[in-house]
């Protein structure tokens, strides 16, 4: 009796296919209108920026996957510096696979972050910024606002002292502990926390109320920030969950709006730029700091104070390609590669 | 039906066919990928089965080993490949393999083993020899439910090497993983529907194999008892992405 | 044990740090653990519902069909896919890993259910019916019994699945995935233990639980031994 059914599966995905290919089909009946559209965008984009025989034009460039769409990663590399690469790699967020596929030679230009430890690790040259494409990147906690209303001043104290201790250097060397010397971001960030005098705090009494979920993107700089702070509001009492490494700022960031996670480590203009892409970041830190919450204000998520760290996107490549093409600048790459 | 809409409109944009990180380009690494690993697997698994099939005592180790092989987990697989292969190809065609394998190999053995022991004296008696029988009367029997193998293995391949965007590897899985890391679900769709349709196509040509090279002697035979058992013993379940 | 000329030389670790998984024996259990309940809750859920489905599918030929394509849909979508497509519905939860799994193992188990029941011989049931068991009683008594061989075979390629998927949901943060915790870690930092850890453990998780079910069928059918024995 399951015969005919048989025959009435082949026919479903004989329907299904005909629908996919009517899908793909429908490409040279119904593109006239967008087409005209998109073949627009096509010839701008390369039509603006001089490919020529430029290093860059020689070079592919290792990223994660949504930067081709960011100003600060490809966007920005085209507009601000006149850099068109022969091939974007779509890898990670300055993690693993970007720094495998620059030792492998499989990209030429990586982008890693400025406090990453593998740098200096492996010996790798940091091209300057030299255009300033990079703006302030200060870190910054971003809380879901019903939780800093909810448990107010304590709370903002509480990370208010994270911000004021955490400076650039020191967020590096946290970086080389996990990333080089492979201990443990949650230990790491309760070392780096009892030594700047963060977990003994007046009151640390138990706090009631909702669970304060300390979220992270998915690298591990943001991992170790929010372990920090996780560890920080448990000592001040506060009843904390974790919810690391999700994914992308378009992952995570509706979840801090909507309340699935309370609190995430940011970073000002990328943030600010995230929110508002017409925003004017620039490198002043506390002029950047005011675009961003007013650009927060009306999402139900607000920023406490920022900390002198920095992270930036970097754009790294490795000692033999620094020597052969002699860069030690972003715009180096512009120059004529014969 | 506006995400209907925003698919339509996603296929239609010329942008996503061209590039690195075009449907073209996506599509053929992820060919690559499966018809390397198909490859392979075939090279491995039908001697092997075809040999053990015939070897009537040795075989039923084998085919508890291919079952367990059948429980090895391709993402785990993928995972140990890049400690020692690092990131990229090599550790997904590996996992690729372990998964193609032990449905060809479990099938091509069952199907060369469940020949009629009298079919198989009446053509030695014919005075056929070993190569002979193999050739002519062993394959061409066992040929459906070989070719059954194949399909299940080619569509859990193709279903599965989307994991290779995990390691640093394209095909489509690339838009799957790009796709979530912009939040752009209409991408992610149109890789899952991209994926589908591969697997549509590789099913609609084994169904076509299958016809035309089934031997006309066995047509009016039916269905019946041997593809029953094997329903029954859950191989056609193997398809695990 | 170095391991020259891998990429993961950019800081030469031993292939295992032993003193690793001493430090962190705690993590490897919840990893584990959180692993089997994900395994356990999507095959006991979703063998549930392929057991109604199932149910329903032999009392009304014509749902078969419609059944067996939709929990098929379910089943060719790539599991990376799924996890991902849930995420605007369910959000980054343990709800959306669940459904994911739940979904991948209904036609495995849908299947091997109608397969089994409808494989067992007309006589039997025939006869069952003549010695007066009303259709419940012969469900639960014959058919479903001398179905087990077939359903736990369905069980098994279920369970193996499932435990094969539960790391990929590791994609929905580090607090999902049971052994992908482990595997992510390893692949973000390019830290061979605990990848190395976490891919072996499930590889040891899939191969025993599939042994387990296959003990457990030869305790619950005793008939299919002496059967193939005599055989």
């Amino acid at each position: 009796m399951y015969q005919r059914t048989r025959s009435v599966r082949a026919l479903a995905l004989a329907v299904a296919l005909v629908a996919v290919l009517a899908a793909c089909g429908s490409e040279g009946s119904s593109s006239d209108s967008s087409s005209t559209t998109s073949a627009a965008n096509g010839g701008t984009t390369p039509g603006s920026v001089p490919t020529g025989d430029t290093i860059a034009a020689t070079m592919t460039l290792g990223g994660p996957p949504e930067c081709p769409e960011r100003p600060f990663c490809q966007v920005g590399l085209e507009q601000t510096y006149g850099l068109a690469f022969k091939d974007f790699k779509a890898l990670d967020a300055g993690g693993p696979l970007t720094v495998a596929a620059l030792q492998n030679g499989d990209i030429q230009v990586g982008l890693l972050f400025t406090t990453n430890g593998l740098i200096d690790a492996n010996g790798w040259v940091l091209l300057e910024d030299d255009k300033n494409l990079q703006n302030a990147e200060n870190v910054v906690p971003v809380v879901n606002e019903k939780i800093a209303t909810e448990y107010g001043e304590g709370l903002q104290k509480a990370l208010d002292g994270v911000s004021a201790k955490l400076t650039t250097k020191e967020l590096a060397a946290l970086n080389k502990q996990v990333d080089v010397d492979l201990q443990d971001a949650a230990d790491v960030a309760k070392a780096w926390a009892t030594t700047n005098d963060l977990l003994s705090p007046e009151d640390s009494s138990a706090k009631s109320g909702s669970p304060i979920i300390v979220g992270s993107a998915d690298f591990g700089e943001s991992e170790i920030i929010a372990e920090i702070y996780a560890s920080v509001l448990e000592a001040n009492g506060y009843n904390v969950e974790k919810k690391l490494r999700v994914g992308s700022r378009e992952i995570y960031f509706p979840e801090v709006e909507q309340g699935g996670i309370s609190l995430v480590p940011e970073y000002t203009s990328t943030l600010l730029t995230f929110l508002d892409s017409e925003a004017k970041a620039s490198g002043d830190s506390d002029a950047t700091y005011e675009l961003l919450t007013g650009a927060l204000e009306g999402r139900g998520v607000v920023a406490f104070a920022f900390a002198e760290a920095q992270d930036k996107n970097g754009f790294v490549v490795t000692k033999e390609t620094a020597d052969t093409y002699n860069l030690t600048k972003l715009s180096d790459l512009a120059k004529s590669a014969s | 039906m506006s995400f209907l809409h925003d698919l339509f409109v996603w296929f239609n944009d010329p942008l996503n066919w061209q590039g690195e990180n075009g449907i073209v380009h996506r599509l053929i690494e992820h060919l690559v990928l499966v018809g390397s690993a198909m490859a392979i697997s075939l090279v491995i698994a039908v001697p092997l089965g075809v040999l053990l099939g015939r070897s009537r005592r040795k075989g039923s180790i084998a085919v508890n080993v291919a079952n367990i092989g059948r429980a090895i987990p391709s993402f785990a697989v993928i995972a140990l490949g890049v400690i020692w292969l690092g990131i990229g190809f090599r550790p997904a065609l590996i996992a690729m393999v372990l998964l193609a394998v032990p449905p060809i190999f479990t099938l091509t053995f069952t199907a060369i083993r469940e020949v009629d022991s009298a079919t198989i004296d009446s053509a030695r008696g014919m005075g056929m020899t070993e190569a002979t029988l193999l050739r002519r009367v062993q394959l061409p029997i066992a040929r459906p439910l070989m070719l059954n193998g194949i399909r299940l293995s080619s569509a859990a391949v193709i279903a599965t090497a989307t994991l290779a965007a995990l390691v640093g590897w394209g095909g489509l899985g690339r838009f799957i993983i790009d796709g979530f890391s912009t939040r752009d679900f209409v991408e992610v769709f149109a890789g899952v529907v991209l994926v589908a349709a591969l697997v549509l196509i590789s099913e609609a040509t084994f169904a076509l194999l299958a016809r035309l090279t089934v031997s006309p002697g066995l047509t009016d035979r039916g269905p019946s008892r041997r593809e029953r058992r094997l329903r029954r013993s859950g191989v056609e379940g193997a398809a695990a992405a | 044990m170095v391991l020259p000329g891998s990429i993961l030389a950019q800081v030469d670790q031993p292939l295992i740090r032993w003193p690793w998984i001493g430090d962190h024996l705690a993590l490897i259990g919840a990893a584990l653990l959180q692993h089997l309940m994900l395994t356990f809750i999507a095959v006991g859920i979703g063998f549930a519902l392929s057991m109604v489905m199932a149910v329903i599918a032999i009392r009304f030929h014509v749902s078969y069909a419609p059944i067996n394509a939709v929990t098929g849909v379910m089943y060719a979508i790539p599991s990376l896919a799924l996890f991902i497509l849930l995420t605007p519905i369910t959000g980054l939860t343990t709800l959306t890993a669940e459904i994911a799994l739940i979904s991948y193992t209904l036609q495995i188990l849908f299947r091997s259910i109608v397969a089994g029941i409808d494989g067992v011989p007309a006589p039997v049931v025939e006869s069952a019916r003549g010695m007066g068991f009303t259709p419940s009683k012969r469900f639960l008594r014959i058919e479903l019994p001398l179905a087990l061989p077939v359903i736990i075979s369905g069980l098994r390629i279920a369970t193996v699945t499932t435990v094969g998927l539960v790391p990929i949901a590791g994609l929905l943060g580090r607090d999902q995935g049971g052994l992908g915790q482990l595997i992510f870690d390893g692949l973000n930092r390019f830290f061979n233990t605990p990848l190395l850890l976490g891919a072996v453990l499930t590889v040891a998780l899939a191969v025993t639980l599939d042994l387990t079910l296959v003990g457990l069928q030869r305790v619950l059918t005793p008939w299919t031994r002496r059967g193939a024995a005599a055989a």
